[in-house]
């Protein structure tokens, strides 16, 4: 199965847990006397909810048919995509990433969600320059003042552009 | 009744032209395309912060200032949204679909230029509507109830099919599966809470700002770090990184990347074609940007419906309509024009509502209410006659305003191109932080953080499957608008759906929505039926070819 029909499946099975286990407990069922519109809350929770088991499938079953064709057909040879149309492909359109890295992936990832967590514990003074010194050396910076100075020099734009121009607090943490 | 007209526009014309009249709608403008362009900021979020200081200033000029802001933060959202796949306002989201993979190609000052020019026209001639227009229009637009309000979601929600690239059912599962996490948070009719884990956060539901910014920054910066590190990791003998360090980044020597010289941005083609928008180009669009406007200005004047609706019908409605749907998607300058030009045409519908009614037609307009109170002026169908000169100060400052964004955005491009030049990776290093921060301050939430991360695995995700996200964010948007006023029309029709077919303007736009759907459908239909005898003619030329091949074998 490839990787179409392993999104389809894990799809259609979470849909299918949204709609008789997660409706179910997580969203109460009112009586129709006291629903003015006769419209249920779970109304369109599970209609969305179906609708992503009933596409999962289908893009399970594609796969299967596919896969089946290409079994008992070899594939004609695909016309070739031009350098341009390939640069056309833009990421916004669904079109895959190229390679794959998991360790470097969850690595910078991981920096990500360091940062989103220490930020209300450390404070914005302290996390951010801390975390865009990281992000600069992770990702090949090695020029020890371009990095202090781009994180220093953001972190104090951000202070004075959202505190003192937009009265927008930033989060303080305990030692700022 | 034309008399008074004139009178009323000199009468504003005095009122309006003073230098510090203009130098606040510049002013408005700049830093309304500042703060659009940053992601996670709003124009909205600008308005709002930028009320009490015109507690001191005249009408007019506080105003002008306001508009300016308002003028500049629509359009400033595509910058970032053709930069960096990044939409600085929810309502660029639909720019980046063509405007980023224009960019993509080197041709992002010729994405820029068209975004600006687009912008200046719709929202000048939504202006010019505004003026001349706007007591009409409000008349008409309060005869939209509920059941026009979900016949007009319905039809907005068909451009899923459009947007959903070569997959319609991936896009269709990102769609329902959009419709599903706006679920998320308190059923607005009823109140009963969905999805909310027990978690007090969740039950105010997500908010779309973080969702936005993960799905398409995040994914972005994942994919980068992903090269860059998997360079580093491939640098031969280990003594690689020595080498590189040399120059001071560790960029690879390898894949025709040369030591020291990061990877930019954006790389601007050196073809001057490619860095400007010709006159040809410009009314090649023009048909697209007019229509869009027409949608733009018609959304604009509903009272709660917005931009980002507009840009997506707009968008929707042009490639349904274009010569050449196939570049949809992948750099067509007629996409682009039709998201930015439908987006910014709300910006003079909205106040149509607004001032001749006293209804907002969206959040910033509801914030400019406020402006308007703590002027003295009191919007309804009386403000125009009690308080002419403000009001026509205001319309003039409108157009005044598409001036200096004309002028103010084309010189600016020399700045965001520089911003094109700069390293990615310093780029990026960067925005995350201030993707954080801009999350944060939507609510003064952490929470609303860690939703933009969440989403941002969500997004890359969903990159590496090929599942297209802009179904899921139009879900999004849009599917919780469409819930309340379907309940809404149930309430007034007493549960009958017969509603829908007895109300004309309800009718009418179901019976769009129903031949735009067939008609999409045919037109997917019939492309992939052109795909498969292409290749059928492919296999039988091949065929043909070795059977004559064999047959002159055979005869020597």
């Amino acid at each position: 199965m490839s990787k179409n029909g392993v999104v389809g499946l894990v799809m259609g099975a979470f849909g299918l847990v949204t709609v008789f286990v997660l409706i179910p407990t997580q969203i109460s069922r009112l009586s129709a006397a006291i629903l003015a519109t006769g419209v249920s809350p779970r109304a369109f929770p599970l209609v969305a909810a179906w609708g992503v088991t009933a596409f999962g499938l289908v893009l399970c079953v594609q796969d299967l048919i596919a896969q089946r064709r290409a079994v008992l057909v070899p594939p004609a040879a695909a016309p070739e995509e031009t350098p341009q149309l390939q640069r056309n492909a833009g990421p916004g359109n669904g079109e895959p990433a190229e390679g794959s890295d998991p360790v470097a992936l969850i690595l910078f990832f991981g920096a990500i969600v360091a940062y989103v967590g220490l930020l209300p514990v450390l404070g914005h003074v302290v996390a951010t320059p801390l975390a865009i010194a990281g992000f600069m050396v992770l990702l090949g910076e090695r020029r020890w003042f371009r990095i202090v100075l781009t994180a220093l020099l953001t972190t104090g734009v951000l202070a004075v552009f959202f505190r003192a121009l937009l009265n927008t607090i930033l989060p303080t943490g305990i030692l700022f | 009744m034309a008399e008074l007209f004139i009178q009323n526009f000199q009468l504003g014309f005095s009122f309006f032209f003073t230098w510090y009249n203009i130098l606040a709608v510049c002013a408005g403008v700049f830093i309304g395309i500042l703060i659009g362009a940053i992601p996670g900021l709003t124009a909205t979020m600008a308005v709002a912060l930028l009320v009490p200081i015109t507690f001191g200033l005249e009408a007019v000029t506080s105003l002008a200032l306001l508009v300016g802001v308002y003028k500049g933060g629509i359009y400033g959202g595509s910058i970032t949204a053709i930069l960096m796949n990044t939409p600085g306002t929810p309502s660029a989201a639909a720019t980046l679909f063509d405007g980023y993979p224009l960019a993509q190609q080197g041709k992002a000052l010729k994405a820029l230029k068209m975004a600006l020019y687009a912008s200046v026209t719709s929202d000048l001639l939504s202006n010019l509507l505004l003026i001349l227009v706007a007591a009409p229009i409000a008349t008409a637009a309060l005869r939209l109830g509920p059941p026009e309000m979900t016949m007009l979601l319905v039809f907005a929600l068909t451009i899923v099919g459009a947007v959903s690239g070569d997959s319609l059912p991936k896009g269709l599962l990102a769609a329902f599966f959009g419709m599903l996490i706006a679920t998320v948070g308190i059923d607005q009719m009823t109140g009963a809470t969905r999805f909310s884990f027990g978690s007090i956060e969740l039950t105010r539901g997500l908010s779309l700002l973080p969702v936005l910014i993960g799905l398409f920054a995040i994914p972005e910066v994942l994919v980068h770090a992903e090269k860059v590190l998997r360079h580093r990791v491939r640098l031969p003998g280990g003594g690689g990184r020595e080498e590189a360090t040399k120059n001071g980044t560790d960029q690879p020597s390898s894949d025709g990347v040369a030591a020291g010289r990061a990877e930019l941005l954006i790389a601007i083609s050196p073809d001057p074609a490619d860095n400007r928008v010709s006159l040809r180009e410009f009314i090649a669009s023009l048909r697209t940007i007019l229509r869009s406007t027409g949608i733009g200005s018609f959304i604009g004047a509903l009272p709660g419906v917005g931009s980002v609706v507009a840009s997506f019908v707009s968008y929707g409605m042009a490639k349904r309509r274009s010569r050449r749907p196939e570049e949809f998607g992948k750099g067509s300058l007629e996409g682009l024009a039709a998201a930015e030009s439908g987006n910014n045409a709300v910006t003079g519908a909205t106040l149509i509502p607004l001032l001749t009614l006293g209804i907002p037609g969206d959040t910033i307009t509801a914030v400019m209410l406020g402006a308007f109170l703590i002027q003295g002026l009191i919007p309804g169908p009386r403000l125009i006659q009690q308080h002419p000169g403000e009001i026509y100060g205001l319309f003039v400052a409108l157009l005044v305003g598409n001036l200096a964004m004309l002028v103010l955005g084309y010189y600016g491009l020399r700045l965001f191109t520089r911003l094109a030049n700069t390293a990615k990776s310093l780029v990026y290093a960067v925005v995350i932080p201030l993707c954080v921060i801009g999350s944060f301050a939507v609510e003064n939430s952490v929470f609303d953080t860690r939703v933009m991360v969440a989403f941002g695995a969500l997004g890359y995700l969903m990159r590496r499957t090929a599942i297209p996200v802009p179904p899921l964010l139009i879900a999004f948007v849009l599917s919780p608008m469409l819930e309340t006023s379907f309940k809404q029309t149930l309430i007034l029709s007493r549960g009958s759906m017969s509603i829908f077919i007895d109300r004309p303007i309800a009718l009418a736009l179901g019976v769009l929505t129903i031949i735009s759907t067939a008609a999409m459908a045919y037109r997917r239909l019939r492309t992939k039926g052109d795909e498969h005898a292409s290749r059928s003619g492919a296999g039988a030329l091949d065929s043909s070819i070795t059977d004559t091949t064999s047959e002159e074998g055979d005869k020597q």
